[in-house]
């Protein structure tokens, strides 16, 4: 689970969040909405240890920043990082040595066939492009083996078969009881994954909802009635 | 195995696997080889003529460098920018189970890595060229090496922390240091108005005890002193403070808690940092990392269309500028003027004139790899799809540097050329000559690039560049010597234009083909 509470980042004098509280159960997919410069990529970046913040994050009920949350946290950012002199299959050995995931070489190539990269496991970081470096970020996250998995706008750059794995991938992970969120303007991609979403405007929360409440009603419906835009 | 390690084994081994299936990796080896063996022999010779090759200038040499590495790394550290840190340690290093205190010693292993190349050739030019014993070399390297490193990780990990407690200390000490460097200027001054500037007396000024007491860098100073000449009262007193304070920092360092504050100041360093490298590696001179640049508003009319645009659009982006369009070559210019003028007298043996051409000559060979804003446009495919001839598009893309050149040349020219008497018409030669150079140079950068592609690097394109437009610049001095020599001393200026113009219009030609796509040439 993931758990947020009161959290407040201020970069100089501009107020990014303010006093965001939410959470997301075990096995439960939670979306972040919001329009751009709405506050989403501070919490994400606060949640996955790279910003000082107030207030306090939790995962599996144990502060983010201590080593034993961290083990069992994945993090995929909006644009990929890759490191160049290291090929694909090194970068799984590197996030396999570094979590001590016990993920198994039989594992890891289910994984690479699934987003297609099992033929280019000897690539370097930098001959990858921007699709495929966003497909071994994925693969590495998860390669952790999570119980909490974080996607900032994880469909970017992705062919639609990459689109349809993860899609599925993300259904996989709820059904193992892993936490899921993820932060995107993508609407139409998590209509079918979600189970509660979170509304950001002007660096607060301004509606929450699961999908029970809302029964069939669009998404994109209620997105525009709580941010007061038009489809 | 550790993570880290694992990541650094991997990194180094692929690299080299990369650079040695490159030719060129084996030229920059001899290259570099050849460049160490003769920069010892060189400041030999140098040491030896100054009658500097003893063991007292080494630790002169050494005080001035023990200062500027230990006030810089403070400073540096304390703005939390002296580690850096890549895009990729953000995603895959900061929110891994890693301990903060361990991504800090990582990411500070390149700037150990330097401090033993400079350590190691300090030790070998101080047995080499100082005469120094092995012994004592290989106990000053414990000391500039192993000493200092373990301060300096420590240090890193003291102010990284980001410990709240001792905010007020560390702000304390940067200003002190600040103080310590103004007051150090001041004292110079005073030496110097007193006793004359001589080499005695800046012996004097280095013999000074207090130099060997300032806290940490004079300590320093002192166990150098202890090592290289010998035990005296305060070097003595010195080294063993500097122990103590390595010691006492590396406990510090040891005992103290690092949660990670520091990504979020780390990440964004690593985001500008990686921002700057490449606006570097496309030519733009970057002087601040971080800082966003400002422009001023400016309007534009654009007259004509086509490729004319990019003109106008250049323009535009000029009139936004702080400085409009003059920039690092501008600076250059006044300095090379400021040089010519102040420094160096009318020249007796050859006549002036002639000297002004090899200044700016001179200047140009030295600024090869200067590129300025056209560069960009190669890089930007709204430029290839313009519906325009590439002549022309060619043509407008460079036009402005060859404006910039014509103002740069005048900078440089008409100062000089009335100090040192030059007769008018060989100055306006020599602005348009410089202004043929210029744009010489900038065509055969354009060849380099079409030619090479990433067959070589930013280096490698440059010693490309400076051999193509030296033998052209050679071949034409000698010919414009050869008919001065034969026919007539005036013949020389435009002998060198009108043969920079025939070979700068051929170069143009061939690089034409550039601006009609933007894939390279095989």
């Amino acid at each position: 689970m993931l758990a947020i509470q009161n959290l407040s980042k201020s970069y100089s004098k501009v107020l990014a969040v303010d006093q965001v509280s939410f959470f997301v159960p075990d096995g439960r997919v939670g979306i972040l909405l919001g329009p751009n410069g709405a506050g989403k990529s501070t919490i994400i970046k606060s949640i996955a240890g790279l910003l000082r913040y107030n207030g306090e994050i939790q995962i599996q009920g144990i502060p983010a920043k201590s080593m034993d949350a961290k083990k069992c946290f994945a993090y995929v950012p909006e644009i990929p990082n890759m490191f160049e002199a290291l090929t694909v299959r090194e970068h799984i050995e590197y996030i396999r040595h570094a979590y001590d995931s016990g993920i198994t070489d039989d594992e890891i190539e289910e994984i690479l066939c699934r987003f297609e990269m099992e033929d280019k496991q000897d690539k370097l970081g930098n001959e990858l492009s921007k699709g495929m470096m966003q497909k071994v970020s994925i693969c590495c996250a998860l390669a952790i083996r999570p119980k909490v998995i974080l996607l900032d706008e994880p469909m970017v750059g992705l062919d639609p078969k990459a689109i349809k794995e993860l899609k599925e991938t993300v259904l996989e992970l709820k059904e193992e009881g892993v936490t899921v969120l993820i932060s995107t303007h993508m609407l139409e991609m998590v209509e079918d994954l979600w189970d509660i979403m979170f509304v950001m405007e002007k660096s607060r929360i301004i509606g929450s909802y699961t999908k029970e409440e809302v029964g069939g009603k669009d998404l994109d419906d209620l997105f525009f009635e709580l941010t007061g835009g038009n489809r | 195995m550790d993570a880290l390690l694992y990541l650094t084994k991997r990194t180094f081994s692929n690299r080299l696997k990369k650079a040695l299936k490159k030719p060129v990796t084996y030229i920059y080896i001899v290259l570099g080889g050849a460049y160490l063996v003769l920069l010892l022999a060189g400041w030999g010779i140098l040491a030896r003529n100054g009658g500097i090759d003893s063991v007292k200038w080494l630790v002169y040499i050494l005080t001035v460098w023990v200062y500027l590495a230990i006030c810089s790394n403070f400073i540096l550290y304390a703005k939390l920018k002296g580690v850096i840190f890549k895009p990729s340690h953000q995603h895959f290093i900061f929110p891994a189970p890693i301990s903060p205190k361990k991504i800090l010693l990582y990411g500070a292993v390149k700037n150990f890595v330097i401090n033993l190349i400079m350590d190691v050739v300090i030790a070998l030019a101080g047995i080499t060229i100082f005469h120094l014993s092995v012994g004592k070399a290989a106990l000053l390297f414990f000391v500039l090496f192993v000493c200092e490193t373990v301060l300096e990780a420590s240090l890193i990990v003291f102010l990284y922390a980001k410990e709240k407690r001792f905010e007020p200390l560390v702000k304390i000490i940067c200003k002190s240091i600040y103080v310590l460097i103004g007051a150090i200027a001041v004292i110079i001054v005073l030496f110097i108005k007193k006793n004359g500037f001589s080499a005695a007396a800046a012996e004097d000024i280095f013999n000074l005890p207090a130099l060997q007491l300032v806290p940490v860098a004079g300590w320093c100073v002192a166990a150098v002193r202890l090592i290289v000449i010998g035990p005296a009262t305060v070097n003595i007193i010195g080294a063993a403070l500097f122990f103590l304070s390595c010691a006492g920092m590396l406990s510090v360092a040891l005992r103290m808690k690092c949660s990670g504050a520091y990504y979020e100041d780390a990440a964004k360093f690593a985001d500008d940092y990686a921002e700057m490298k490449s606006r570097s590696k496309k030519g733009e001179v970057v002087l601040s990392i971080g800082k966003k640049k400002k422009f001023k508003k400016a309007g534009m009319h654009y007259h004509g269309t086509g490729a004319k645009a990019i003109f106008y659009r250049q323009l535009l982006e000029y009139k936004k500028e702080k400085y409009f369009i003059f920039g690092a070559m501008t600076l250059y210019s006044i300095i090379g003027a400021g040089t010519c003028v102040f420094v160096i007298d009318t020249p007796e043996h050859i006549p002036p004139g002639l000297s002004l051409l090899g200044v700016m000559a001179y200047l140009i060979f030295l600024t090869t790899g200067y590129l300025g804003k056209w560069n960009k446009e190669l890089a930007n495919p709204y430029i290839f799809l313009i519906p325009d001839k590439p002549m022309r598009k060619l043509w407008y893309a460079t036009v402005m540097e060859h404006i910039k050149s014509l103002v740069d040349g005048i900078v440089l020219a008409v100062p000089v050329g009335i100090a040192w008497g030059i007769p008018a018409y060989q100055i306006v030669m020599c602005i348009l000559i410089y202004c043929v150079l210029q744009a010489n140079r900038l065509y055969i950068k354009i060849l380099g690039e079409s030619i090479l592609g990433s067959t070589l690097g930013n280096t490698g394109k440059s010693i490309f560049a400076m051999a193509v437009q030296g033998g052209i610049l050679g071949v034409g001095i000698g010919l414009a010597a050869l008919m001065g020599f034969l026919i007539n001393f005036n013949f020389v200026f435009p002998i060198i234009l009108i043969y920079s113009m025939i070979v700068t219009v051929l170069i143009a030609l061939l690089t034409v083909g550039r601006f009609e796509t933007m894939e390279q040439w095989d």
